[in-house]
């Protein structure tokens, strides 16, 4: 899952060797921390943060199958 | 002014000069053109007149003139020059008329709806023009051509953007894909449908969206890009046409506005097509964002926007909630 959030998220920036990301599991629960260049911000999240939710529903449909809930949280 | 003057006549003016040429076998420019009656469609179609010019060509002139004028009384009407790039032999002749200035402004703004019979008839004779028409339509080919052939690496690469995020996600399946022209469909394999799909599409629209994302960075042709699994695309649309056709018999029987809730903009597309070509039924679309809503009314009776119809329709989505599930 996280390599699905790392891989998607370099496609989209213009610096893809700034995308870092850091995985916590908590019991049912995933979270996903998303870093990527400053610049690059706006692409991962979209316009309204589009972007951002179609990357969320993603992440989910992939932890369906671990019957687990997930969480990704792009820092600034 | 010239040798022989020949009468045409025509649906319009446009298309009474397009005969003159024709006839005369000269381009536009090359025409000497008196027009004697503009021509009218009447009312209703029963008072028509036919517009009537007189025409006749010019010797030795590459200058384009066009006259108008409603009744005929002077024989020599107003000439008009319209075309910079004819201007260079202009002179002599446009001091026929020195004093028009005027009329020649407001002529030629009237003119100017014929300016497409205009442009055929230039690309004949005017060698500059039809280098540039020549030069155009390559260039447009090229691009047809060069989109055409990308395609092909295009393909590869959209395939294969697919297949790795969906093995990320933990599904892997077959990608086939197709292009015709520009529009691009991917087609993965059924297995995980369901979960690839969500609910009502979520999954599969943002697979799509961000698919489309990735592909507008890496590609340089502009691409429609579908994705679909197994055949949900082609079961959805089905499903919203007899959805929506159900909704419109509803609402033909007793006139309560029915709705639709959150339609992304091609199933909004989908809905409002099918219900096009029922003549009682309206179909729109309200609220804000990508997903909005139908309502599907029957026009006439409530209001706008009226109370009435809102209180209906809140009645209405939760009806239709159940129904969904």
């Amino acid at each position: 899952m996280e390599e699905l959030i790392n891989y998607i998220a370099k496609a989209l920036v213009d610096k893809p060797e700034e995308v870092k990301t850091v995985i916590n599991h908590e019991e049912d629960n995933v979270n996903i921390e998303l870093t990527v260049a400053q610049e690059d911000l706006g692409k991962v999240i979209g316009k309204q943060g589009r972007t951002a939710r179609a990357m969320r529903t993603l992440l989910s449909a992939a932890a369906e199958k671990e019957h687990k809930k997930t969480r990704l949280d792009i820092l600034e | 002014m010239t040798p022989k003057t020949q009468d045409f006549y025509g649906k319009e003016v446009a298309d009474a000069i397009q005969e003159a040429c024709e006839k005369l076998q000269v381009p536009q420019e090359q025409l000497e053109i008196e027009v004697v009656e503009t021509g009218s469609t009447g009312i209703f179609g029963l008072i028509r007149k036919k517009a009537h010019i007189k025409a006749s060509v010019k010797e030795s002139e590459v200058e384009e003139t066009e006259g108008l004028s409603t009744k005929p009384p002077q024989p020599k009407a107003e000439k008009v020059e319209k075309k910079a790039a004819a201007a260079t032999k202009e002179i002599e002749q446009v001091e026929q008329q020195p004093a028009k200035q005027d009329e020649k402004q407001s002529i030629t703004e009237a003119a100017s709806p014929e300016s497409k019979t205009l442009h055929s008839a230039e690309s004949f004779d005017d060698d500059e023009d039809f280098e540039e028409n020549g030069q155009l339509d390559v260039d447009e080919d090229d691009e047809e051509a060069s989109a055409e052939q990308l395609s092909e690496e295009v393909i590869a690469s959209v395939r294969q953007e697919l297949i790795n995020i969906l093995e990320l996600m933990g599904y892997p399946s077959p990608v086939e894909v197709t292009a015709k022209g520009t529009s691009v469909l991917c087609h993965v394999g059924e297995e995980y449908e369901e979960v690839l799909t969500g609910q009502d599409g979520k999954t599969l629209d943002s697979l799509q969206y961000l698919l489309r994302k990735i592909i507008v960075r890496k590609v340089p042709n502009r691409l429609r890009l579908t994705v679909d699994v197994g055949n949900y695309r082609e079961k959805r649309i089905a499903d919203l046409k007899e959805r929506a056709l159900e909704l419109a018999d509803s609402v033909r029987n007793d006139g309560k506005t029915q709705v639709i809730p959150s339609l992304s903009p091609s199933e909004r597309r989908v809905v409002h097509m099918t219900l096009q070509e029922s003549k009682d039924i309206r179909s729109r679309s309200v609220g804000e964002g990508l997903f909005k809503k139908i309502l599907i009314y029957k026009p006439g009776k409530s209001g706008r926007g009226g109370g009435r119809k809102r209180g209906n329709s809140r009645g209405r989505r939760n009806n239709n909630r159940k129904k969904n599930e």
